[in-house]
């Protein structure tokens, strides 16, 4: 096998993981041809290929972890502490079945992330006065 | 005969449109209905009547307005009176060889006086005498309601105003159950759980003065959430869009019943269905977006039919 067709299928593993965190909305646009994808090339920042998808945490144990808090703040710590980059943080929102837009920065995403896993049951319980 | 409010805490939600499908649909297989429109804005009743067919013949004396101050001037008409069979929507169900029958008893844009009144009713002396007049001015409507032939309906409607006032607490005390329709998004799950909570207290108090009455007549109230329907849906590829989905995970997560089906946004249909009387669900289906819309209805109702079982009888 020639070295070629072994780059382009590694660029097109590349070009689908990015595709992940698109949103369906974003996708949907593309496929309707209002939107167009630009692809650009940076530094890597010394990691080797692959260095990325080692360091994706669990994500059920994450979610469980997140479901399990009894407050944001705590909530907001645990997400801090994964450390994960604004692509992790997408694919952690992707399968909470979560869509986040383009737009959203890192702590959009959390916020999210947060008001999905433990957020929204607090407000439950603030409305209708539980303790 | 089962009683089952419609109510959401959130105005805009579709919940008229919700009752006057159901019922419809409901009526097409068979079911007597009738509906009960207890909210002010008298939407469920222009969507069967038009507004000058409504002044002429019902609005003074025929509407629920009319019943409730009836009783306050000790002259009270029984709400079987009210019932009257609109024209419209009576033809289309002939036409299509059901036996099913849909009745209505209007609502009247004055209805919103009647809380004030029945506000003025619920003070005494005592605290005994402070606990009688909540249950008296409470149970208006469950009581009313035993005028009407049990035999003659499977099942009431009561299309409520987007509040928790004093008429539709009276709503509630009379019903078994209450379907919520709900938009999934935000502010309109948290009407839902604005509801649930004035849901409980309702039935909290209610029980504690009907316990401390003492008489049989006055029985302990359980309305259970037969469950949410969502409406007003983006769907793509058959599902909602993504921006929704959390939204109805979130009231699933929470323990509330959620009807699988769903009812999605069609301004074409539903926009101007109310004002030829007929319920997007009994049109003649032209295309396939009105056949998904008449399909997602017919699911929703089937849905309803199986959980309605779960009531008491």
């Amino acid at each position: 096998m020639s070295k070629k067709p072994t780059s382009f299928s590694t660029l097109l593993k590349y070009l689908s993981k990015a595709a992940e965190c698109l949103t369906d909305e974003d996708i949907a646009e593309v496929a309707a041809g209002r939107r167009r994808l630009i692809l650009t090339t940076q530094e890597a920042f010394g990691r080797s290929p692959g260095a990325e998808a080692k360091e994706i945490p669990d994500f059920g144990v994450l979610i469980a972890s997140l479901k399990s808090l009894e407050t944001r703040e705590t909530a907001h710590k645990l997400l801090e502490d994964a450390a994960l980059n604004r692509t992790q943080l997408a694919q952690l929102a992707r399968a909470l079945d979560l869509p986040t837009q383009g737009s959203d920065n890192v702590a959009r995403i959390q916020e999210k992330i947060i008001e999905t896993t433990i957020g929204f049951r607090l407000t439950s319980n603030a409305i209708q006065k539980k303790g | 005969m089962k009683i089952v409010s419609v109510i959401n805490y959130k105005g805009g939600v579709g919940k008229t449109s919700v009752t006057a499908n159901l019922a419809a649909e409901l009526a097409w297989r068979g079911q007597r209905v009738l509906m009960l429109d207890m909210d002010a804005q008298a939407s469920l009743t222009f969507s069967f009547i038009k507004p000058e067919e409504w002044l002429e013949q019902y609005a003074e004396r025929k509407t629920i307005k009319a019943w409730f101050d009836s009783i306050s001037e000790s002259q009270a008409v029984p709400i079987s009176d009210l019932i009257f069979t609109p024209s419209r929507v009576e033809a289309s169900l002939r036409s299509s060889g059901t036996q099913g029958r849909l009745d209505l008893v209007p609502s009247h844009l004055g209805l919103i006086n009647v809380d004030l009144e029945l506000a003025t009713q619920l003070s005494g002396g005592t605290l005994a005498q402070v606990k009688a007049s909540y249950l008296r001015v409470h149970r208006r409507l469950a009581e009313g309601l035993r005028s009407i032939d049990h035999s003659s309906y499977d099942l009431i409607l009561i299309d409520c105003p987007p509040n928790f006032n004093i008429v539709t607490k009276n709503a509630l005390v009379a019903s078994e159950g209450i379907l919520i329709p709900a938009k999934p998004d935000y502010l309109s799950t948290l009407g839902i759980d604005y509801l649930g909570r004035s849901v409980r207290d309702l039935v909290t108090e209610y029980n504690d003065f009907a316990a401390s009455h003492g008489s049989p007549a006055v029985s302990p109230i359980d309305p259970k959430i037969i469950g949410v329907v969502f409406t007003m849906i983006e769907p793509r590829s058959g599902e909602p869009i993504a921006a929704l989905r959390p939204f109805i995970q979130r009231t699933k997560d929470l323990g509330l019943p959620v009807f699988q089906s769903w009812l999605r946004e069609n301004k074409n249909f539903y926009a101007d269905a109310p004002q030829y009387g007929v319920p997007v669900v009994l049109l003649d289906t032209a295309n396939d977006a009105q056949r998904s819309v008449v399909r997602e209805i017919e699911d929703f109702s089937t849905e309803f039919i199986a959980a309605m079982g779960t009531l008491h009888p």
